[in-house]
């Protein structure tokens, strides 16, 4: 188990610098550049622009610039933002809680949901409830998710008036936006769990139990759930990844300052160093998360192991 | 069958059941917020009605300053003088340049030097008394070509600050400058604390404990990105603001600024869409007040393009294009108005020139002469984040098709419009393709002299001639009129140069005069944003019934 970890941490590492020469590259390749998207049109100065390019090393050589770069991730620097002037570590701490927090929301009430939305379509296979779930879901699923993030915005702050519209100051203001990222995910859960669980059900020792006389909830609780886990264990990971890296959206509609609005901005105005180590960021969390659902397998199957 | 509805069931009530804790939770929040807020009473002008007014007012906006120092600051003039005063300042209501921190102000008779005598007993909200000292430190922060700050070289007009008592200043110039005062409009000129400036040196503006101004509100908390909080400041020179709290909040997304005001849950918000401002000009309990600019959006012309490079091919597209209907299609439903003359009427030696006519023969029959019968094909750069840019685009490219020219628009991210732009005047290989290109126009300094940086042909003025337009004519009239020290003179050389760049020489396609648009509860008094669209915030106030 440990010796997994260890090796997962490995590649973890290569995954980081291969990510970082990727991106690197990349924002130097979009057009546009740092310095003229800062300092705008109307006023721009050129003797000004000529001496922040100095400060902040833009003529220097490409490799130069990566490694001083690299060096200064292995120092535990990410750079400073262009745009702020600030450390981009500060920066990125301060949001990362409010991003961690809609994940954790939006995973729960999505796997919540969609766990039983699955189970409930899974039991009534080609019944009327399967159908009712199935277009719930595929209306979930389809249902973009900024739009879905105006909807409920729409109803309950607007109609309704017992949420408040946007920002961050409390508890209370999370509800909607986890609700937008979770509710997009229901779709997807509710699916994978259904089709894991009428594999488990349709499995012979699933007909021995019914056989011998225990009641049905009991198999698909106990018997059936237990084992269709794994499969519903990858495809909430996944989400919970995605919405770390991609909650920009409902950040932006909700008012939130998250990483995903810090990587939009950070991308909208070409500032280099917060878009590398935003990104490196984000694609270590995704790592880390998809390593511990592998590690959570070991938990919910025996006979999942390590060596 | 059973089961199953009993399960449904169960799901559906606790779905509600989640919902309704939610709800309650927040209503009880929302009480807490609403009483601990509390609010004071003021007594009406005939002392017998009491009018309450709120201790807070909250302002939504889309963007963050990235620096609250106005020699560093490229976001925005809105929030700045929140904090800070200079010089002198544009009144907002009567659009007069006025004392600010200076009282009282003379220039030499060579024009070369002018002396300001400075407002006594001025605090800064660390209390300190501001003297000539903080003003001289101030501009040799800003003038300092060795440690150049944002707006170093646009305020090279100005040589030196130089103390004479403590209450007293002298800013000279190397040339007579008929526009110093209207420079001094500029953020650039915001009076820092000289102690302030050692200390924090760029990290000034970057946090609120850096920030310390002479202004109406201190900056007691700024989350960049999120919120800025300033508490009236009681002893500002110009008494004691009306509201004590002012939060000003981001939201980046235009939808979610309408959403928040709707709900109550800001009293002001800042940059909405046409279509916001329309609802909230006819919904209950909300008003727009619209606020004069000084600034034009245009389509500029390109005169180094194969084309354009001839005057009468930049003509034929002016008579080509129905300016009225486009402006009246897109701009006048918002409160807008058509251009009349290259400069906005509220900039200083603007005249009216008269809309151009819409002319179709007449362009047709100029494109033949200029050796075109048959027209041509141009690239028009638009960027989205001017208002309805693609749209009137798409008007423009409908209607130059009826004369022969096929207009291929191409819609660029905010990055690379700025980009393209350092091929132009600053440099760069000269790689421009476009014919034409959406812009705006309007001189920080309100004065007709700011036309220097957009025609003049070369020279440190010309900062923003991003068309390579050049004109002896145009170039020797502004380098007069920058000199010329009488007014009545100085207005004839601008209509001279306006009327140049207008039609005969044209530089652009001028479309509409700009105008700032704030929805507000109607409940807000006194909220004044002056025309280079600096808000005022000394006197806003929210009644709270």
């Amino acid at each position: 188990m440990i010796k997994y970890v260890l090796k997962r941490l490995l590649q973890l590492i290569g995954t980081l610098f291969v990510i970082s020469i990727i991106t690197f590259l990349m924002v130097r390749l979009i057009p546009g550049d740092p310095l003229t998207t800062l300092y705008g049109i109307e006023d721009s100065d050129p003797a000004y622009m000529a001496h922040q390019r100095e400060v902040y090393g833009l003529n220097d050589p490409l490799y130069e610039q990566y490694l001083r770069y690299l060096n200064g991730i292995l120092h535990g620097d990410l750079g400073e933002s262009i745009q702020t002037h600030k450390p981009i570590v500060e920066e990125l701490a301060n949001r990362y809680q409010y991003t961690l927090l809609l994940s954790v929301g939006g995973t729960l009430i999505g796997g919540a949901l969609g766990i039983i939305f699955g189970m409930i379509a899974a039991v009534c296979h080609n019944k009327l409830g399967d159908s009712i779930v199935m277009v719930i879901s595929m209306l979930a699923v389809s249902t973009p998710t900024f739009f879905l993030a105006l909807l409920l915005q729409l109803v309950f702050a607007v109609w309704l008036g017992v949420l408040p519209s946007g920002g961050m100051r409390g508890l209370e203001y999370a509800i909607l936006p986890m609700a937008a990222l979770g509710l997009h995910a229901v779709g997807m859960i509710a699916r994978t769990t259904r089709s894991s669980m009428l594999d488990v059900i349709n499995q012979d020792y699933i007909r021995t139990s019914r056989s011998r006389g225990i009641s049905k909830w009991k198999i698909i609780t106990s018997h059936a759930f237990r084992n269709a886990l794994i499969p519903i264990l990858t495809a909430i990971g996944l989400r919970f990844g995605s919405f770390m890296a991609g909650s920009a959206l409902v950040e932006t509609v909700f008012s939130i300052p998250g990483v995903g609005r810090f990587l939009i901005d950070g991308v909208g105005n070409r500032d280099y160093p917060v878009i590398q180590s935003t990104i490196l960021v984000l694609a270590a969390s995704f790592v880390i998360i998809n390593t511990l659902v592998d590690l959570l397998y070991a938990l919910v199957d025996p006979r999942v192991k390590y060596e | 069958m059973k089961k199953l509805l009993a399960l449904l069931l169960t799901a559906v009530m606790s779905v509600t059941m989640l919902t309704a804790c939610g709800g309650n939770e927040t209503a009880s929040t929302t009480e807490e917020t609403a009483s601990a807020a509390g609010s004071t009473a003021e007594s009406g002008a005939g002392g017998e009605e009491e009018v309450a007014y709120k201790d807070t007012l909250v302002l939504v906006t889309a963007t963050d300053q990235n620096y609250m120092d106005g020699q560093m600051n490229n976001t925005n003039e809105k929030i700045l003088r929140m904090a800070y005063s200079s010089l002198v300042r544009k009144d907002p209501v009567t659009n007069e340049t006025v004392g600010d921190l200076a009282e009282s102000w003379e220039v030499s008779d060579d024009g070369l030097t002018w002396t300001f005598h400075l407002r006594q007993g001025v605090k800064f909200h660390n209390g300190k008394e501001l003297t000539a000292k903080d003003v001289k430190a101030s501009y040799d922060r800003l003038l300092n070509e060795d440690d150049p700050v944002r707006y170093t070289s646009t305020m090279n007009i100005i040589e030196s600050c130089e103390i004479v008592d403590d209450y007293t200043v002298t800013l000279s110039t190397a040339e007579p400058t008929a526009a110093l005062l209207p420079n001094l409009l500029h953020r650039a000129n915001l009076i820092l604390d000289a102690d302030y400036i050692e200390q924090y040196g760029k990290e000034l503006g970057l946090t609120a404990e850096s920030i310390n101004g002479t202004g109406p509100y201190k900056i007691t908390t700024w989350n960049q990105g999120e919120l800025m909080v300033g508490e009236a400041f009681e002893d500002y020179y110009g008494g004691v603001p009306a509201t004590k709290y002012i939060e000003i909040q981001i939201m980046p997304e235009a939808s979610s600024r309408a959403i928040a005001l709707e709900t109550g849950e800001c009293d002001i918000a800042d940059g909405l869409t046409t279509e916001d401002i329309d609802n909230f000009r006819n919904m209950e309990g909300f008003t727009v007040q619209q606020f004069e600019s000084n600034g034009v959006h245009l389509y500029q012309f390109n005169c180094a393009n194969e084309y354009l490079d001839d005057p009468k091919v930049r003509q034929a597209i002016l008579y080509a294009v129905d300016m009225e209907t486009i402006v009246n299609a897109l701009y006048a439903p918002k409160g807008e108005t058509i251009c009349d003359a290259p400069l906005n009427p509220n900039v200083w030696g603007y005249s009216s020139l008269g809309v151009i006519p819409y002319d179709p023969e007449k362009a047709k029959s100029l494109l033949a002469e200029a050796g075109y019968p048959d027209g041509f094909e141009m690239d028009v750069m638009i960027v989205q984040s001017y208002d309805k840019a693609l749209e009137s685009a798409e008007m423009i490219k409908a209607q130059l098709e009826e004369v022969g020219i096929t207009m291929n628009i191409d819609v660029v991210e905010t990055a690379v419009f700025n980009e393209a732009f350092t091929q132009t005047v600053r440099g760069g290989d000269g790689n421009f393709p476009w014919a034409m290109f959406i812009i705006g126009q309007g001189p920080g300094t309100c004065d007709a002299d700011g036309m220097r940086r957009y025609y003049t042909t070369e020279g440190e003025t010309n900062a923003n001639n991003y068309g390579w337009y050049s004109n002896e004519e145009v170039d020797q009239l502004l380098l007069d009129a920058s000199r010329e020290m009488d007014e009545e003179k100085r207005l004839a050389l601008y209509k001279d140069v306006m009327e140049i760049v207008w039609l005969e020489d044209p530089a652009g396609m001028w479309m509409n005069n700009r105008a700032t648009f704030y929805c507000m509860s109607d409940k807000v008094e006194d909220f004044r944003v002056d025309v280079r669209n600096a808000v005022d915030f000394s006197a806003v106030r929210v009644r709270a019934d």
